[in-house]
Protein backbone atom coordinates (compact mmCIF):
# COMPACT_ATOMS: atom_id res chain seq x y z
CA UNK A 1 0.00 0.00 0.00
CA UNK A 2 2.68 2.39 1.34
CA UNK A 3 4.61 1.59 -2.08
CA UNK A 4 1.68 2.29 -4.30
CA UNK A 5 1.10 5.41 -2.38
CA UNK A 6 4.77 6.37 -2.50
CA UNK A 7 4.77 5.87 -6.54
CA UNK A 8 1.58 7.59 -7.61
CA UNK A 9 2.99 10.72 -5.41
CA UNK A 10 6.12 10.65 -6.99
CA UNK A 11 4.67 10.39 -10.68
CA UNK A 12 2.31 13.16 -9.64
CA UNK A 13 4.96 15.41 -8.69
CA UNK A 14 6.84 14.80 -11.94
CA UNK A 15 3.74 15.16 -14.20
CA UNK A 16 3.20 18.38 -12.67
CA UNK A 17 6.73 19.74 -13.14
CA UNK A 18 6.59 18.67 -16.39
CA UNK A 19 3.17 20.19 -17.38
CA UNK A 20 4.54 23.56 -16.04
CA UNK A 21 7.89 22.92 -17.20
CA UNK A 22 6.76 22.17 -20.87
CA UNK A 23 6.52 24.17 -23.80
CA UNK A 24 8.05 27.34 -22.04
CA UNK A 25 10.52 29.31 -24.11
CA UNK A 26 14.12 29.63 -23.49
CA UNK A 27 15.68 32.65 -25.06
CA UNK A 28 19.10 31.95 -26.56
CA UNK A 29 21.61 34.06 -28.43
CA UNK A 30 23.70 31.35 -29.99
CA UNK A 31 25.46 31.58 -33.94
CA UNK A 32 24.23 28.46 -35.33
CA UNK A 33 25.32 26.76 -38.48
CA UNK A 34 22.10 27.23 -40.33
CA UNK A 35 23.47 25.15 -43.51
CA UNK A 36 22.02 21.66 -42.58
CA UNK A 37 18.90 22.94 -41.60
CA UNK A 38 18.34 24.49 -45.26
CA UNK A 39 18.17 20.83 -46.28
CA UNK A 40 14.96 19.94 -45.13
CA UNK A 41 13.37 23.13 -46.50
CA UNK A 42 13.24 27.22 -47.37
CA UNK A 43 14.71 29.24 -44.37
CA UNK A 44 12.26 32.50 -43.38
CA UNK A 45 13.22 35.43 -43.76
CA UNK A 46 11.92 36.85 -40.33
CA UNK A 47 12.53 33.38 -38.70
CA UNK A 48 12.60 29.43 -38.91
CA UNK A 49 11.23 27.35 -36.53
CA UNK A 50 12.81 24.12 -36.48
CA UNK A 51 10.83 21.25 -35.27
CA UNK A 52 12.70 17.75 -34.32
CA UNK A 53 10.37 15.06 -34.27
CA UNK A 54 10.34 11.28 -33.72
CA UNK A 55 7.87 8.10 -34.85
CA UNK A 56 7.14 7.64 -31.38
CA UNK A 57 5.79 11.33 -30.17
CA UNK A 58 1.78 11.86 -30.07
CA UNK A 59 2.47 15.92 -29.00
CA UNK A 60 4.80 16.08 -32.36
CA UNK A 61 1.60 16.56 -33.82
CA UNK A 62 0.32 19.36 -31.45
CA UNK A 63 3.42 21.57 -31.91
CA UNK A 64 3.54 21.25 -35.80
CA UNK A 65 -0.55 22.04 -35.55
CA UNK A 66 0.90 25.37 -33.28
CA UNK A 67 3.62 26.21 -35.80
CA UNK A 68 1.86 25.76 -39.51
CA UNK A 69 -1.07 27.80 -37.69
CA UNK A 70 1.62 30.79 -36.91
CA UNK A 71 3.16 30.04 -40.32
CA UNK A 72 -0.01 30.73 -41.93
CA UNK A 73 -0.31 34.03 -39.95
CA UNK A 74 3.20 35.53 -40.50
CA UNK A 75 4.70 36.15 -43.50
CA UNK A 76 8.74 35.64 -43.59
CA UNK A 77 8.37 32.71 -40.68
CA UNK A 78 9.02 29.04 -41.97
CA UNK A 79 8.43 25.49 -40.18
CA UNK A 80 11.08 22.96 -41.04
CA UNK A 81 9.97 19.40 -39.19
CA UNK A 82 13.16 17.11 -38.77
CA UNK A 83 12.98 13.07 -37.86
CA UNK A 84 15.60 13.23 -34.97
CA UNK A 85 15.69 9.02 -35.16
CA UNK A 86 16.69 9.30 -38.52
CA UNK A 87 18.80 12.81 -38.22
CA UNK A 88 20.29 12.05 -34.92
CA UNK A 89 23.47 13.22 -35.66
CA UNK A 90 21.93 16.88 -36.27
CA UNK A 91 19.59 16.18 -33.13
CA UNK A 92 22.56 15.57 -30.89
CA UNK A 93 24.57 18.35 -32.13
CA UNK A 94 21.88 20.67 -30.69
CA UNK A 95 20.85 18.80 -27.76
CA UNK A 96 17.71 17.21 -28.27
CA UNK A 97 16.98 14.89 -25.70
CA UNK A 98 13.37 14.21 -26.17
CA UNK A 99 10.83 15.00 -28.82
CA UNK A 100 9.00 17.39 -29.71
CA UNK A 101 12.23 20.03 -29.34
CA UNK A 102 11.79 23.26 -31.12
CA UNK A 103 14.57 25.55 -31.91
CA UNK A 104 13.92 29.32 -33.34
CA UNK A 105 16.40 30.64 -35.49
CA UNK A 106 16.13 34.23 -36.38
CA UNK A 107 16.16 36.21 -39.73
CA UNK A 108 19.95 36.17 -39.70
CA UNK A 109 20.58 32.51 -38.93
CA UNK A 110 21.02 32.76 -35.16
CA UNK A 111 19.14 30.46 -33.01
CA UNK A 112 17.13 32.95 -30.80
CA UNK A 113 14.63 30.35 -28.49
CA UNK A 114 14.40 26.58 -27.42
CA UNK A 115 11.30 24.76 -26.77
CA UNK A 116 11.65 21.61 -25.39
CA UNK A 117 8.18 19.73 -25.35
CA UNK A 118 4.67 21.85 -27.16
CA UNK A 119 5.48 25.18 -27.74
CA UNK A 120 2.70 27.21 -26.11
CA UNK A 121 1.23 29.30 -28.77
CA UNK A 122 1.72 32.92 -27.61
CA UNK A 123 5.39 31.69 -26.09
CA UNK A 124 6.31 30.94 -29.75
CA UNK A 125 4.60 33.80 -31.01
CA UNK A 126 6.41 36.41 -28.73
CA UNK A 127 9.98 34.47 -29.47
CA UNK A 128 9.19 34.93 -32.83
CA UNK A 129 8.58 38.54 -32.95
CA UNK A 130 11.69 39.76 -31.36
CA UNK A 131 12.52 42.82 -30.84
CA UNK A 132 15.83 41.84 -33.26
CA UNK A 133 13.59 42.14 -36.13
CA UNK A 134 12.89 45.60 -35.99
CA UNK A 135 16.46 46.79 -37.47
CA UNK A 136 15.49 44.23 -40.45
CA UNK B 1 -0.26 4.86 -41.26
CA UNK B 2 -2.94 2.98 -38.85
CA UNK B 3 -4.81 5.33 -37.16
CA UNK B 4 -6.41 5.06 -33.80
CA UNK B 5 -9.23 6.93 -31.61
CA UNK B 6 -6.93 8.95 -29.40
CA UNK B 7 -8.63 8.25 -26.48
CA UNK B 8 -8.67 4.95 -26.56
CA UNK B 9 -4.46 4.61 -24.96
CA UNK B 10 -5.78 7.01 -22.14
CA UNK B 11 -8.78 5.30 -21.15
CA UNK B 12 -6.54 1.77 -21.42
CA UNK B 13 -3.81 3.54 -18.99
CA UNK B 14 -6.21 3.82 -15.99
CA UNK B 15 -7.22 0.26 -16.15
CA UNK B 16 -3.91 -0.50 -16.41
CA UNK B 17 -2.93 1.40 -13.75
CA UNK B 18 -5.90 -0.27 -11.59
CA UNK B 19 -4.64 -3.67 -11.82
CA UNK B 20 -1.09 -2.39 -10.97
CA UNK B 21 -1.75 -0.72 -8.53
CA UNK B 22 -4.12 -3.42 -6.88
CA UNK B 23 -1.15 -6.12 -7.77
CA UNK B 24 1.28 -3.74 -6.27
CA UNK B 25 -1.09 -3.69 -3.02
CA UNK B 26 -1.65 -7.43 -2.39
CA UNK B 27 1.96 -7.95 -3.44
CA UNK B 28 3.77 -11.27 -5.18
CA UNK B 29 1.21 -13.55 -3.95
CA UNK B 30 -1.67 -16.02 -5.94
CA UNK B 31 -3.86 -12.99 -6.44
CA UNK B 32 -0.49 -10.10 -7.00
CA UNK B 33 0.50 -12.98 -9.91
CA UNK B 34 -2.27 -13.54 -11.31
CA UNK B 35 -2.60 -10.02 -11.69
CA UNK B 36 0.43 -9.30 -13.63
CA UNK B 37 -0.23 -12.24 -15.55
CA UNK B 38 -3.20 -11.02 -17.14
CA UNK B 39 -1.26 -7.53 -17.60
CA UNK B 40 1.16 -9.23 -19.13
CA UNK B 41 -1.29 -10.99 -21.74
CA UNK B 42 -2.57 -7.38 -22.32
CA UNK B 43 0.75 -5.27 -22.93
CA UNK B 44 1.36 -8.20 -25.53
CA UNK B 45 -1.59 -8.21 -27.34
CA UNK B 46 -1.16 -4.16 -27.30
CA UNK B 47 2.61 -4.58 -28.75
CA UNK B 48 2.36 -7.79 -30.99
CA UNK B 49 -0.76 -7.22 -32.12
CA UNK B 50 -1.37 -3.74 -32.08
CA UNK B 51 -3.70 -1.48 -29.78
CA UNK B 52 -7.03 -2.32 -31.52
CA UNK B 53 -6.26 -6.06 -30.36
CA UNK B 54 -5.37 -4.67 -27.12
CA UNK B 55 -8.42 -5.79 -24.73
CA UNK B 56 -8.57 -2.66 -22.72
CA UNK B 57 -8.39 -0.88 -26.36
CA UNK B 58 -11.79 -3.52 -27.22
CA UNK B 59 -13.69 -2.25 -24.45
CA UNK B 60 -13.34 1.13 -24.88
CA UNK B 61 -14.50 0.49 -28.77
CA UNK B 62 -17.36 -1.55 -27.45
CA UNK B 63 -18.23 0.08 -23.93
CA UNK B 64 -16.86 3.56 -23.93
CA UNK B 65 -17.05 4.81 -27.68
CA UNK B 66 -20.40 4.35 -28.83
CA UNK B 67 -21.74 6.72 -25.67
CA UNK B 68 -19.27 9.12 -26.80
CA UNK B 69 -20.24 12.35 -28.87
CA UNK B 70 -18.53 14.93 -31.28
CA UNK B 71 -15.59 13.89 -33.54
CA UNK B 72 -13.60 10.92 -32.95
CA UNK B 73 -10.08 12.80 -32.64
CA UNK B 74 -7.56 10.48 -34.30
CA UNK B 75 -3.26 9.83 -33.94
CA UNK B 76 -1.17 7.27 -34.73
CA UNK B 77 -0.82 3.57 -33.37
CA UNK B 78 3.08 3.70 -33.37
CA UNK B 79 3.54 5.71 -29.79
CA UNK B 80 0.39 4.20 -27.94
CA UNK B 81 2.19 0.29 -29.27
CA UNK B 82 5.89 1.45 -27.92
CA UNK B 83 4.54 2.73 -24.77
CA UNK B 84 2.58 -1.15 -25.02
CA UNK B 85 5.88 -2.52 -25.09
CA UNK B 86 8.31 -0.96 -22.65
CA UNK B 87 4.93 -1.93 -20.21
CA UNK B 88 5.43 -5.12 -21.12
CA UNK B 89 8.69 -5.64 -20.29
CA UNK B 90 8.77 -4.07 -16.68
CA UNK B 91 5.56 -6.58 -16.17
CA UNK B 92 7.47 -9.73 -17.26
CA UNK B 93 10.29 -8.51 -15.15
CA UNK B 94 7.49 -8.12 -12.29
CA UNK B 95 6.10 -11.67 -13.48
CA UNK B 96 9.24 -13.16 -13.30
CA UNK B 97 10.20 -11.29 -9.84
CA UNK B 98 6.61 -13.31 -8.10
CA UNK B 99 7.39 -16.74 -9.62
CA UNK B 100 11.29 -16.68 -9.03
CA UNK B 101 10.44 -15.23 -5.33
CA UNK B 102 12.14 -12.36 -6.04
CA UNK B 103 9.89 -10.10 -3.85
CA UNK B 104 12.02 -6.37 -4.45
CA UNK B 105 12.20 -7.59 -8.26
CA UNK B 106 8.43 -7.35 -8.16
CA UNK B 107 7.94 -4.07 -6.55
CA UNK B 108 10.63 -2.35 -8.29
CA UNK B 109 9.62 -3.72 -12.07
CA UNK B 110 5.44 -3.02 -11.48
CA UNK B 111 6.06 0.38 -9.42
CA UNK B 112 7.94 1.49 -12.45
CA UNK B 113 5.04 0.18 -14.57
CA UNK B 114 2.42 1.89 -12.62
CA UNK B 115 4.26 5.24 -12.55
CA UNK B 116 4.09 4.70 -16.42
CA UNK B 117 1.11 3.80 -16.86
CA UNK B 118 -0.59 6.51 -14.40
CA UNK B 119 1.08 9.18 -15.97
CA UNK B 120 0.26 8.11 -19.03
CA UNK B 121 -3.53 8.07 -17.68
CA UNK B 122 -3.39 11.57 -15.39
CA UNK B 123 -1.01 13.45 -17.23
CA UNK B 124 -1.62 11.95 -20.73
CA UNK B 125 2.53 11.74 -20.33
CA UNK B 126 4.55 10.44 -23.77
CA UNK B 127 6.78 7.33 -22.97
CA UNK B 128 7.95 7.46 -26.59
CA UNK B 129 9.29 10.59 -26.60
CA UNK B 130 11.00 10.74 -24.31
CA UNK B 131 12.60 6.95 -24.42
CA UNK B 132 13.06 6.58 -28.04
CA UNK B 133 15.68 9.17 -28.93
CA UNK B 134 17.83 8.15 -25.55
CA UNK B 135 17.68 4.11 -26.77
CA UNK B 136 18.29 5.09 -30.47
CA UNK B 137 21.37 7.25 -29.15
CA UNK B 138 22.21 4.43 -27.04
CA UNK B 139 22.10 1.71 -29.58
CA UNK B 140 24.21 4.27 -32.08
CA UNK B 141 26.85 4.17 -29.35
CA UNK B 142 27.06 0.59 -29.23
CA UNK B 143 26.72 -0.20 -32.98
CA UNK B 144 27.65 2.73 -35.07
CA UNK B 145 24.69 2.75 -38.27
Amino acid sequence: MVTVIVVLVLASAFGVWRRLADGRVRRVADAVDTTPFAAFGPLGSRATIVQFSSTFCAPCRAAKAVARDIVSTMTGVTHLEIDAERHLELATAHGVQRTPTVLVLDGRGRLSARIVGVPKRDALLEALDDRRFENL
Amino acid sequence: MQQIDARSPRFGAAITTLVLAVSLIVGPGALGTVLIAWQVVAFAFGSIVGPSAQPYGRLYAAVVKPRLRGPVPLEPAAPPRFAQTVGLVFAILGLLGALLGQGSVFSVAVGLALAAAFLNAAFDFCLGCELYLRVQRLRGAVRPA
